[in-house]
């Protein structure tokens, strides 16, 4: 609980007195995060020996609502790397953000962003898990309006908003049904009383919710704010938008459908899986036709959102692990390329692909860095997205989905050719006359992108290491 | 054991290598070169201990440890003939390519990236022959691609090189795709990943055969190993990537990962074949004709080839084309024995051969300064023209070195499947196996050929254009290795009848059946038939042209084609490399295409949608806004006020305060009441 609040008043402290100690509001605010991930880091050891951390405070009794909070091998993951990412991206802001106005503002709509998606992962119900919800929709709002990099940020921010809260809303329907049948808000009593839910009536609730999961995993076809909003947002944002907050829908998935609506999952599953797979296609086809390297890379989450909605589709156990693990992997690499992207960006000044060439020997570090996120990503050994997308497909063959399974795992082709292409066109070649003087990245940029690779390889070589805290929630 | 965890540890010496290389490079750059050497010497040393345990057969043959916990996916080695033999070969190869490395690398600036890459690829590669598991080995596959890719994009800032290392990467991705995806539903099917496993137990293959997904599958699995083995239609990616890659390297022909591959897990597949699968004869007639098929239009296409390495490149493409033919066939027949027999012979002979004219390539290339075989002219070193004696007429099929007696023996083994399959009636593979057999008679002819141009060319007296040419003497270093490497493919080549029985002792375990008991039953088998006679016409034909042209001088090649229109055009169409290249282009081109068409009409409608719904919304607000809103709901409210203000103020005029109006009001009130009274009776409704 103390990881959720201590964000949130260290926000609020930063906000209020950052004005006196503008030039150490980065590393205040980073050291906040760490703390944090510490907190989250703390709970470990009762994750390992798969004890149910859940604390309740009573809240408003007349509608048996508490407030709660809850880890278990579903949440403690995907709250960890939510913190880890957004504590590296807060550090990672400190040399990019440099010279950017309102400082103090930023990094406390950061703080909270990032409080709001460990508390939606941490919640114990379904209301508390609804503000969190739109806790995190707001700052990333500002944070996209007021720092974003194009004169087009206030329409986008507003496309993002817009589309992002219509979702939450069909969720909120979801939830206040679930209520009216139920007569309860828990999480962990939903598995129990979801058949209380009338038979003629559960599958209206189950596309409730689905549609608002799928617009915050940006599922085809309600895709379209991602792409605009995260190419628009400051760089580090965009590293915990595609890295993290997207994944806030997969965590809802597992959470809340396979756990309630297994039977429904089930029944539909056919559907599901064929979404997932039209996403991961068309994901990669778009992302093969961008010239930007964010867009390029918001594609390649859309195809990798894909991915991760197949494994949960898909219902089979190693399908819905292998998706959560993905889920992991998929923060570390892609938080990993935008931080690379970013750090492309910030030392030669364009986000245009055709125009880069040969900077492997300029910043070799980024360059090692890039490969290793983009090969995990298309799904290489030893690196550890190929054991989460090994265990997706296989979970596809396991539910006997053999022709779907065999389409999604021909399309991880495409995800190579879009990765290669940018890394051949960026790093390879020979180097354009205007960035020949590109210098050397901050050791304070560098030292995320290290710590995100270096995580990248050791899950690789030992996925055991996730795969401990880490199971299906059926 | 001789040694302690010999299997294990022959893996993994290289990859601890791997990730201590960077640190050793940037202590001081050339100790990164003598921790290669050390730790592929290590490797070779601890492959090569565990030959004993197999020829005494007092190995245990699989060993495991878990990886994941709660799952069955494990580190594990399966220690058998073949995985200890093509340990010991890559080791070695991979040894003797180290040591000419230091020398040959010994001025590249980044020199811990090559021994990173070459360690790891080492590594790699011995993991996919130690394997005793499909996951396992597809990682070492996997991890051998991309040092494929990283050794030809090498010198990244050549352009070219770069856009290579890509074109690598995907062409082996599609493939290894397609293996991913056989060996996942072999994985769903038989939930065992083991190949010891997948061998005792296949039940699994007649519920994939009842599904009809068996053929599919099986074909799926020879993709991958299509890719790796550079066979038709994937073979593109080959000799550019070695043409691009450092040259030493190719000397470790990663495509023989291909062959191993299907001779790995050709029993299992055999074995369904005999119980009588129908799928598995039409599977194994593809990878027969695939194999058959390459080994002429990679021989065709090396005949014309300027490069030398993409001349050889095409040869081993070739040759493995007749390996995979030889499996094929073994698949085919009722006893798998001769054919397989003959294909991983010929995998152990050429693994050297192949090193051996690599290592000669490269180091005639690092004297003269140029791949292209018309400069090499002109250069005198003893060893090199030695090694491309031994090395070329082998290949070309000479009498009594290696390459006449396998390329005879597969051949053999055609003529006598189609007679096999002729006595039981079986018209249409009696058929395929005489078309076989005359595909592989022909690529022997051809192969003559391009041998004898490449040495020939190699061997001029003087040299081709530059006259002014700078020879660099290379290292002893250099020498020495290739001399070593020479001693032992001289060895292998002309002692290679001597050498088939005790391969075939060695594989016993593997076979079953002890074919070749000695060298006699070797000399039966193979001399007398038909395919001798012709492999010598075949050898004569396509070499006496060669020897005219290139050897003796006597015709100029060039003039020739410029006589006939039909050579000229022949070669044009060889030198475009029968255009395959130019269709991966077409392909890559039309994905990209395609990309940008969805990008442009389905990605911006579905956008224009969305913002065509919002401004829906919008107009439908703005006229609900001017309609019910403004004229409707809003225009009845002050409508009503209105009215109120106004029927008040006329009713005022009616109060004048004048007291008489005021009782006359009253008065007319009361009477009111009273006819009201009246009139209902004081019962009010």
């Amino acid at each position: 609980m103390l990881a959720i609040i201590l964000p949130i008043i260290s926000a609020i402290f930063i906000y209020v007195f950052g004005k006196y100690a503008e030039r150490y509001v980065g590393w205040i605010a980073t050291a906040a995060a760490s703390l944090s991930v510490c907190m989250i880091l703390s709970m470990v050891t009762d994750v390992i020996e798969k004890r149910l951390i859940h604390d309740t405070y009573a809240w408003i009794p007349s509608i048996n609502l508490k407030l709660g909070f809850m880890v278990d091998m579903v949440s403690f993951p995907i709250a960890l790397i939510v913190a880890v990412v957004s504590a590296l991206s807060c550090f990672y802001s400190i040399k990019y953000m440099e010279n950017k106005r309102g400082q103090t503002g930023y990094y406390a709509n950061l703080l909270l962003f990032m409080a709001g998606m460990i508390g939606v992962m941490l919640s114990a119900n379904l209301i508390q898990f609804y503000l969190f919800w739109e806790l995190m929709l707001i700052p990333s709002y500002f944070l996209i309006a007021s720092w974003g990099v194009s004169k087009k940020r206030l329409t986008i921010g507003f496309k993002y908003f817009i589309f992002t809260h219509i979702g939450a809303l069909f969720m909120l329907m979801g939830i206040l049904s679930i209520y009216v049948f139920t007569g309860t808000f828990d999480f962990a009593e939903l598995p129990r009383v979801s058949a209380d839910i009338p038979s003629t009536s559960i599958l209206t609730v189950f596309v409730l919710l689905l549609i608002g999961f799928c617009v915050k995993m940006a599922i085809f076809p309600v895709h379209t704010w991602l792409p605009d909003a995260h190419a628009e947002a400051p760089t580090p944002i965009s590293a915990m938008l595609s890295g993290v907050m997207i994944k806030c829908g997969a965590y809802a998935f597992a959470r809340i459908l396979l756990s309630g609506f297994g039977q429904t999952v089930l029944q539909t599953s056919d559907t599901l899986a064929i979404l997932g797979v039209v996403t991961m296609i068309y994901g990669g086809l778009m992302a093969l036709a961008q010239t930007d390297i964010k867009r390029l890379l918001a594609y390649s989450s859309i195809s990798q959102m894909g991915y991760i909605f197949f494994g949960l589709g898909v219902y089979s156990t190693i399908g819905a692990t292998g998706a959560l693990f993905h889920v992991v992997n998929h923060a570390v690499c892609k938080s990993l390329l935008f931080m690379c992207a970013g750090v492309i960006m910030h030392q030669t000044g364009t986000r245009n692909i055709r125009r880069l060439g040969g900077l492997a020997d300029k910043m070799p570090i980024t360059c090692a860095a890039s490969l290793i996120g983009a090969l995990s990503l298309a799904g290489t050994p030893p690196l550890n997205g190929f054991w989460s997308e090994w265990m997706i497909f296989s979970g596809g063959v396991f539910s006997g989905k053999i022709l779907i399974t065999t389409i999604a795992v021909v399309s991880t082709a495409i995800t190579a050719g879009y990765y290669l292409w940018f890394l051949w066109r960026a790093f390879f070649g020979t180097t354009p006359k205007n960035l020949e003087n590109t210098r050397k990245p901050s050791w304070l940029m560098r030292i995320p992108i290290i710590v995100l690779a270096v995580i990248a390889v050791v899950v690789g070589i030992w996925p055991d290491l996730v795969l401990r805290l880490l199971s299906a929630p059926f | 054991m001789l040694l302690p965890y010999a299997p294990w540890l022959c893996w993994l010496i290289p990859i601890i290598g791997t990730a201590v290389t960077p640190l050793v490079g940037a202590i001081r750059r050339k100790f990164s070169s003598y921790l290669a050497v050390l730790s592929i010497g290590m490797s070779a040393l601890f492959s090569f201990s565990m030959i004993p345990d197999i020829y005494f057969g007092t190995a245990q043959p699989d060993l495991t440890i878990p990886w994941i916990s709660n799952s069955i996916i494990q580190v594990g080695v399966y220690i058998d003939p073949l995985s200890v033999l093509m340990a010991s070969v890559i080791t070695c190869i991979g040894f003797l390519v180290t040591v000419f490395s230091v020398a040959y690398m010994q001025e590249e600036p980044s020199l811990a990236r090559f021994w990173f890459l070459i360690q790891l690829f080492i590594g790699g590669y011995v993991v996919i022959v130690m394997a005793d598991n499909l996951l396992f080995m597809f990682i070492g596959w996997e991890i051998v691609g991309i040092c494929c890719t990283g050794l030809a994009a090498f010198w990244y800032k050549d352009p070219k090189k770069a856009h290579i290392g890509l074109k690598t990467f995907l062409v082996l991705h599609v493939a290894d795709v397609l293996l991913l995806v056989s060996i996942l539903i072999i994985y769903a099917y038989s939930h065992t990943l083991n190949i010891m496993e997948l061998s005792q137990n296949n039940n699994w293959m007649g519920e994939l055969s009842r599904s009809g997904l068996l053929f599919i599958t099986a074909l799926m699995f020879f993709g991958g190993a299509v890719g790796k083995a550079a066979q038709f239609p994937l073979q593109e990616w080959l000799p550019d990537a070695l043409a691009a890659s450092p040259s030493s390297f190719n000397a470790l022909t990663e495509c023989l990962a291909g062959p191993f591959l299907i001779a790995r897990v050709l029993p299992i597949f055999h074995e369904a074949s005999l119980m009588g699968y129908s799928d598995m004869v039409n599977f194994f007639l593809v990878m027969t004709f695939v194999g058959a098929l390459t080994a002429v239009i990679s021989a065709l296409i090396a005949m014309v080839q300027a490069n030398i390495f993409k001349v050889l490149s095409y040869c081993i493409s070739s040759v493995i084309g007749y390996m995979m033919a030889a499996f094929g066939l073994a698949g085919l027949m009722a006893d798998m024995s001769w054919g397989y027999l003959a294909g991983t012979f010929l995998l152990t002979v050429d693994a050297f051969l192949s090193a051996l004219l690599f290592l000669t390539a490269a180091y005639i290339s690092y004297a003269v300064g140029s791949d292209n075989l018309h400069h090499m002219g002109g250069f005198k070193s003893r060893i090199a023209h030695r090694s491309m004696e031994v090395g070329a007429l082998a290949l070309g099929g000479i009498p009594p070195l290696s390459g006449f007696w396998c390329t005879n023996w597969i051949q053999t083994i055609a003529w006598d499947f189609a007679g096999e399959a002729g006595m039981k009636g079986q018209f249409m593979l009696m058929i395929s196996g005489y078309v076989i057999f005359a595909l592989l008679i022909i690529g022997a002819g051809i192969t003559a050929f391009y041998a004898l141009r490449m040495m020939g060319l190699v061997f001029r007296k003087e040299s081709y254009g530059s006259e002014e040419k700078v020879i660099r003497r290379p290292p002893s270093l250099m020498r020495i290795s290739l001399a070593a490497t020479l001693v032992i493919t001289a060895f292998l080549d002309f002692l290679a009848l001597l050498l088939i029985p005790s391969f075939n002792k060695f594989l016993l375990p593997l076979l079953g059946t002890l074919t070749f008991s000695n060298i006699v039953d070797v000399l039966m088998y193979i001399v007398p038939s038909i395919s001798t006679v012709l492999t010598c016409v075949a050898v004569a034909v396509g070499g006496y042209p060669a020897y005219q042209l290139y050897v003796a001088h006597r015709v100029n090649p060039v003039k020739l084609i410029e006589e006939h229109r039909f050579l000229g055009k022949a070669y044009g169409f060889l030198w475009k490399r029968c255009y395959i290249n130019t269709l991966y282009h077409k392909v890559a081109d039309g994905t990209n295409a395609f990309s940008n068409i969805a990008h442009k009409h389905l990605e911006r409608s579905i956008d224009r949608l969305n913002y065509g719904v919002a401004g829906l919304f919008r107009r439908l607000s703005r006229v609900m806004y001017k309609y019910p809103e403004l004229r409707g709901i809003d225009a009845l409210n002050y409508f009503l006020a209105h009215f109120v203000t106004s029927f008040t103020r006329r009713f005022r005029k009616t109060h004048t305060g004048v007291l008489s109006y005021n009782m006359l009001t009253a008065f007319v009130g009361v009477i009111i009441l009273i006819v009201l009274l009246l009139l209902f009776g004081g019962v009010i409704p």
